[in-house]
């Protein structure tokens, strides 16, 4: 398989997170676990002549089965460190280190959107959450529900944007599944996969704002869920993309500068504003928003008109909104607020001076009708 | 108007500065009138724009700002409603509708409730969608829900012709598109009326031009056409403001970069090449002569109402306790109601003022502070 060759981001903490590149331990059709996957050499690959698109037999566990599992995702997920097919991964851990343990599932649709896929997204989706969380990944688990009918191109080109995405971050694929569920029972692809990572002493966080910190975003924000919406509504989304991406680099930087860091989020689903009620709640204090600061990119800031959204409420799948004490704050990051003493609002001052309280989502986003 | 002034137009109406200015300026000239003025919009996207802004916060001392029959979904009648979903019910019927309308309750559940009970209702964006679901589903019948005023039926006049131009037999539109003329008539006429100006929809008058709304001056009500940004709508309350005070009936034109006298006359002959005026429910106003929409005989084999064989629409009840009707002729503000917050939430709504992000009683609610 191709590889990349970053050096294991992580080595310095002392904690394997395997070499650049996936490292399966087992992965399993419908029912059975397959056994070894030395099965391959396949050079006409009968999968993709028989019209080039995923069966309900390739879910069947049988020879199908092994294919599928060999020709796509073996061959983009796999690595020379696969073989030890099992029924279960077992993982090497530093002793006494706090684990973080996450799991999301991804439904989105379209499954390619400018800057991604449901396949990049759904390793960082993953990912991002264990590092908000204070945490440096190691392993990810992977499970496919595919819709019969799924062409192999486009589940090719998903499965190796996963790999590409694990292979960038230094974190193995230890553990996955497929299932193949009948046409009509589900939307082409679903994936859940889970992470795990190890959280190091020094980024233990309080997990609470403190009246007094301020409020920081790691850069622009709404650019993926505009970017689905813009498809979705079949309007040119120009040379907007989406945000998805690792936040890893950002949280480094931003331990790496020293401030105190007493919590971090990442503003996905619900946007920055629900996030940042979620806090507020929680840490049982309220924060001031000054539209003015908030960094929305100028072809974002023309679609969101044009389609009458908000991009508070937008998702972003590569931003992280931090409450930082007192402390130079790294490039990049932007000041958008502060905390205050209070009971959990979080209030908007418009870029025009008037107030206006934020709240959790509620329905999805959709553009204005007239 | 050439781009570039357009441009400069549409930047300094976004402009803080500006709008700084402006609102001393509003506050200024309230200062000279004897009591608050109550100013009505009639557009789902000024309620949105006026809240979103914090306009309504910022002018809250010196102008009341209330919403009139404006947001699509929350003017299409209950009976309507009713309609849409018992249409979702029938076997071979894909409804495709804009998705705030999915959430309304109504006689029968909602079109939500019908979707995950397994019956096929579709959100689409625009009326094009729904023309493109039909030729995907040749086997099925596809129903667009046609809601909105002056602004969204020329796309679906649009719609109907492509549909025929292709020879789908198999999509409909059900039309509960509304006239903006005969609702303003209607609330004008009110006898409890009680408002000062009123903010004219940009969008509306894009198509329609700034001559169509002429016949407001008969009722001696000054208004003035605004645009969207929190600048342009502030512009058009202090005009609002100095016209009530010069006692200054003429309708006038404050968002000219968009609005021209008589407006986008291709769009207004497609609605008249394929739609007619016809009798209509509004939620709130009741039935208004001449003030909806339906196909024209030429159309008929598109027309939802009849290869459906639906009965005349007719009167429905509100959802019980619930005030929008009251809200939507502006004869009670979102917080009169006593369902508003506590029981009627936008997770949970009891009338569509509070599904529709155009509707005044969610704009209320999740802006309220
Ligand atoms: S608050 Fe709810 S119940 Fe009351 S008028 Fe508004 S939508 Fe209807």
């Amino acid at each position: 398989m191709r590889c990349c060759n970053d050096d294991n981001m992580y080595g310095t903490h002392g904690y394997e997170a395997g070499n650049c590149g996936t490292r399966i331990n087992h992965i399993t059709g419908n029912n059975p676990p397959i056994g070894s996957g030395n099965a391959r050499g396949n050079a006409g690959n009968p999968l993709r002549r028989r019209d080039g698109r995923v069966l309900l037999s390739h879910g069947d566990g049988g020879l199908l089965t092994r294919r599928l599992v060999e020709d796509v995702f073996l061959k983009h997920l796999g690595n020379a460190f696969t073989g030890q097919m099992d029924d279960s991964a077992r993982l090497p851990l530093p002793p006494g280190a706090e684990i973080a343990y996450t799991t999301d599932s991804f439904v989105v649709d379209p499954i390619f959107f400018p800057g991604g896929d449901i396949g990049k997204l759904s390793v960082l989706g993953t990912l991002n959450d264990l590092w908000v969380s204070g945490a440096l990944p190691l392993y990810l688990s992977a499970g496919f529900i595919i819709e019969e009918g799924l062409g192999f191109a486009e589940l090719e080109a998903i499965v190796r944007s996963m790999g590409e995405a694990l292979c960038s971050c230094g974190v193995s694929l230890v553990a996955a599944d497929t299932k193949v569920v009948p046409r009509g029972k589900g939307d082409k692809i679903y994936i859940n996969t889970s992470g795990v990572g190890v959280i190091p002493p020094e980024r233990k966080m309080q997990r609470k704002a403190l009246p007094g910190d301020r409020v920081i975003v790691s850069g622009t924000i709404g650019e993926h869920g505009l970017s689905i919406m813009a498809l979705r509504t079949n309007v040119d989304p120009g040379s907007l993309t989406s945000d998805c991406g690792p936040v890893g680099p950002a949280v480094d930087e931003l331990f790496r500068s020293g401030v105190q860091v007493h919590m971090m989020r990442d503003p996905t689903r619900g946007g920055l504003a629900s996030v940042m009620k979620e806090v507020a709640e929680l840490s049982a204090c309220d924060l001031l928003i000054r539209e003015s600061q908030i960094p929305v990119r100028p072809e974002s800031q023309e679609l969101l008109d044009l389609l009458g959204l908000d991009a508070l409420y937008l998702p972003c799948e590569g931003r992280v909104v931090a409450f930082v004490g007192p402390g130079p704050i790294p490039e990049g990051w932007s000041e958008i607020g502060e905390v205050r003493d209070g009971s959990g609002n979080v209030i908007l001052e418009t870029k025009y001076g008037g107030h206006r309280r934020l709240g959790l989502l509620e329905g999805a986003p959709l553009p204005r009708i007239c | 108007m050439n781009d570039d002034v357009v441009e400069r137009a549409i930047k300094s109406s976004r402009d803080p500065q500006v709008f700084r200015a402006l609102l001393a300026s509003v506050k200024r000239n309230v200062g000279f009138l004897s009591k608050k003025p109550i100013l009505m919009e009639v557009c789902g996207s000024h309620t949105w724009a006026i809240s979103h802004t914090g306009i309504r916060e910022l002018l809250k001392d010196e102008v009341e700002l209330i919403s009139g029959p404006g947001c699509p979904v929350c003017v299409t009648s209950p009976g309507e409603v009713a309609q849409m979903i018992e249409l979702s019910y029938r076997p071979g019927v894909i409804v495709t509708s804009y998705g705030d309308m999915i959430r309304v309750p109504g006689r029968g559940g909602s079109l939500e409730a019908s979707r995950a009970a397994g019956n096929h209702v579709e959100v689409v964006y625009s009326a094009m969608d729904a023309v493109t679901i039909a030729e995907n589903n040749p086997e099925q019948q596809v129903a667009f829900l046609g809601i909105g005023f002056e602004t969204t039926a020329p796309a679906a006049a649009v719609a109907v012709e492509l549909a025929k131009a292709r020879g789908l037999g198999n999509f409909t539109v059900y039309s509960a598109h509304k006239l903006m003329p005969p609702a303003l008539r209607a609330i004008l006429s009110l006898p409890d009326l009680n408002i000062d100006g009123l903010i004219l929809p940009g969008h509306v008058s894009a198509v329609t031009g700034r001559k169509y709304f002429d016949f407001i001056s008969d009722y001696a009500v000054p208004a003035v056409i605004s645009g969207f940004e929190a600048c342009d709508i502030l512009y058009a309350i202090l005009k609002l403001v100095k016209k009530i005070r010069a006692r200054d009936f003429s309708v006038e034109n404050a968002y000219p970069r968009a609005v021209r006298e008589t407006g986008n006359t291709k769009a207004m002959a497609e609605i008249s090449k394929v739609f007619r005026p016809s009798d209509a429910f509004w939620r709130g106003l009741g039935n208004i002569p001449l003030s909806g929409l339906e196909l024209n005989t030429q159309y008929s084999s598109f027309d939802a109402k009849v290869r459906f064989g639906l009965p005349p629409v007719v009167e429905e009840p509100e959802p019980p306790g619930c005030s929008c009707a009251e809200v939507l002729s502006g004869r009670k503000t979102p917080r009169q109601c006593r369902l508003f917050g506590k029981a009627c939430t936008p997770s949970n709504p009891v009338g569509p003022c509070m599904v529709s992000s155009e509707g005044s009683c969610r704009a209320h609610y999740v802006f309220g502070r």
